[in-house]
């Protein structure tokens, strides 16, 4: 019986198509008349929305180069030294002739200056005074460091661009660049976490700096890996290693751990900063 | 506006207690702080302005309080604190413009305040360089500007005319009573003549307790007849020298002047003058801290 009535049903099911499209049509047409008389208010929203978005930028992005300058210190400055000496060592003694290399290179590099960047973040603020001044604004504590820490990403980032760009141009080996500056902003971001945070323990620059550079060693140089977070993951093949896996997926695994880890660490560093007598006594 | 703090303590982690069950309520007007070094008062102006949670007790700054609305209460915030941190790569133009950011002020508004806050405090002609080639006074002229930025409903000045020159400290002064006109402005300071000078209603911070609150006037009356003035000679130099209540000490053609709080003649030819600010405080500080 049932598959009689569906027998019978057949017809009507056939005819629906042009009824379904008839009411897409009206309900399409009303739609459209619907947005022709909100016309004004769709317009008045869009630009809302630009503009909107366009004071957040520059509001963001004043921000960004504020705190850009508060860095431009001696730091900065060795850290650009110390890009010429160590990539002209690694250029002389030919080790950045792979990516592969070349990316270890890097990690140790963008990790010391990530360090040297941000071990003096809350210690000299505080020895300066300014984190009173800082502090007592709207903006939250965490949102402040954040923006210091993104601020010192951004440049890692724009540095990393220009390490990467000059060695593709000179070498013969070009795959896999952009996923270096993925792993090592991603990277950069979680080692200037940590340091931060062992900031808040140390409360002294120098000994922020050493304690980091401990903790960062050990990871690099014994325990690469911790479970599934590895900070400096080398998935880029070395030259004439042929592999049938894709390792993007493993990438962004290893990535998003990265990611989580700094999240953690950062919480903590949040729930640190609310401790204000640990501040100002 | 008005602020409101009730049995406010602070406890620090070593355990020292800077703050025993503070009682204050403050409304629009300058409003000064005085008290000796360690007596509490920088501990308060912290835990006023957000830097600091209190162990126990609530303030109420608007109707808002610090605990739950925190974030409802810092846009309403100045503060200028003692040691006044600042960034010397900054001009000062810059600097405002930073803080101005922080305080989500853009564009012209922040321009236009900037530009009114720079001519307020007389460093419009400096306004573009940089903040580590200005003297002291200077660099408190622009510590007040940064606390004006968003015009604030509330400021906090802690010492701010500790290490000014008489002319800048005036100045300043001024600057605090006409800010005070039509907001309130919490001055907290050591010096009895700054508050002597400009406010209407004052706090006395001793060992973390509130031992007074009121007018000047009235505070000034707690030292009626007690303030003495009498010559004396080199003796009494030695004397009366290191005496806590020694208000002065001068020499003029008839002699060494000496003024005396005590509620006793401290010497025969001892007459009884009309007391000031000062004599109240030295009273306070002598009679309050050794019952404390």
């Amino acid at each position: 019986m049932d598959s009689l009535d569906n027998l019978e049903k057949l017809p009507a099911s056939a005819s629906m198509p042009p009824g379904l499209i008839k009411r897409a049509w009206k309900g399409f047409l009303s739609l459209f008349i619907v947005l022709g008389q909100n016309i004004y208010w769709i317009i008045a929203t869009f630009f809302h929305a630009v503009k909107w978005s366009f004071r957040e930028i520059s509001y963001w992005f004043k921000l960004f180069l504020f705190t850009s300058r508060l860095f431009l210190r001696i730091e900065s400055f060795l850290a650009l030294i110390g890009a010429l000496a160590f990539f002209g060592w690694v250029v002389t003694q030919n080790h950045g002739q792979n990516m592969h290399e070349l990316l270890y290179y890097c990690y140790i590099y963008f990790s010391l200056v990530m360090v040297l960047l941000c071990m003096n973040i809350l210690p000299r603020e505080r020895d300066d005074g300014t984190l009173e001044i800082l502090w007592s604004q709207p903006i939250r504590r965490g949102a402040l460091i954040v923006l210091q820490l993104v601020t010192v990403t951004l440049w890692q980032l724009i540095f990393s661009v220009l390490v990467i760009l000059f060695f593709s141009y000179f070498s013969a080996y070009t795959e896999g660049r952009w996923t270096i500056i993925l792993l090592l902003t991603t990277t950069s971001f979680a080692v200037g976490s940590i340091t931060i945070l062992v900031s808040t323990f140390c409360k002294h620059g120098i000994a922020t700096g050493l304690v980091s550079l401990l903790i960062l060693g050990v990871h690099f140089f014994w325990l690469r890996s911790i479970g599934p977070i590895e900070l400096f993951a080398n998935p880029i093949l070395p030259p004439g290693v042929i592999s049938r896996n894709s390792p993007l997926f493993s990438i962004i695994f290893n990535r998003i751990f990265v990611l989580v880890l700094a999240g953690f660490v950062l919480d903590y560093l949040f729930r640190q900063l609310r401790q204000t007598s640990k501040w100002f006594t | 506006m008005e602020v409101i703090c009730k049995d406010l303590s602070k406890i620090y982690p070593d355990g020292h207690q800077a703050l025993k069950e503070i009682d204050l309520h403050i409304k629009d007007g300058l409003f000064g702080l005085l008290g000796p070094n360690g007596a509490g008062k920088t501990t308060l102006m912290e835990i006023l302005t957000q830097l600091l949670e209190p162990t126990s007790g609530t303030i109420l700054i608007d109707g808002f309080d610090s605990r739950k609305q925190a974030s409802k209460i810092r846009p309403l915030l100045g503060y200028l604190p003692q040691f006044f941190g600042y960034f010397p790569e900054l001009t000062a133009r810059e600097f405002l413009n930073y803080l101005g950011g922080l305080r989500g002020m853009y564009g012209r508004n922040l321009r236009r305040n900037i530009d009114e806050l720079l001519a307020a405090v007389r460093l419009t002609e400096v306004a573009h360089k940089r903040l580590k080639t200005f003297s002291g006074g200077m660099l408190r002229r622009i510590g007040i500007a940064q606390a004006l930025i968003n015009d604030p409903k509330l400021i906090v000045v802690d010492e701010p005319t500790a290490g000014l020159d008489p002319e800048e400290r005036i100045h300043f002064r001024n600057l605090l009573f006409e800010l005070g006109q039509n907001r309130i402005v919490i001055l907290s300071t050591h010096i009895v003549k700054d508050i002597e000078e400009t406010c209407s209603k004052l706090a006395l911070l001793l060992d973390g307790r509130i031992h007074f609150h009121g007018s000047p006037s009235e505070f000034v009356r707690a030292a009626n007849e007690q303030t003495w003035e009498f010559y004396g000679d080199a003796d009494d130099v030695e004397t009366f020298t290191g005496s806590k209540n020694l208000v002065s000490i001068r020499e003029d053609i008839k002699g060494i002047c000496f003024r005396i709080i005590s509620p006793t003649p401290p010497k025969e030819n001892a007459h009884n003058v009309a007391p000031n600010l000062e004599d109240a405080y030295i009273r306070f500080l002598n009679t309050d801290s050794q019952a404390a």
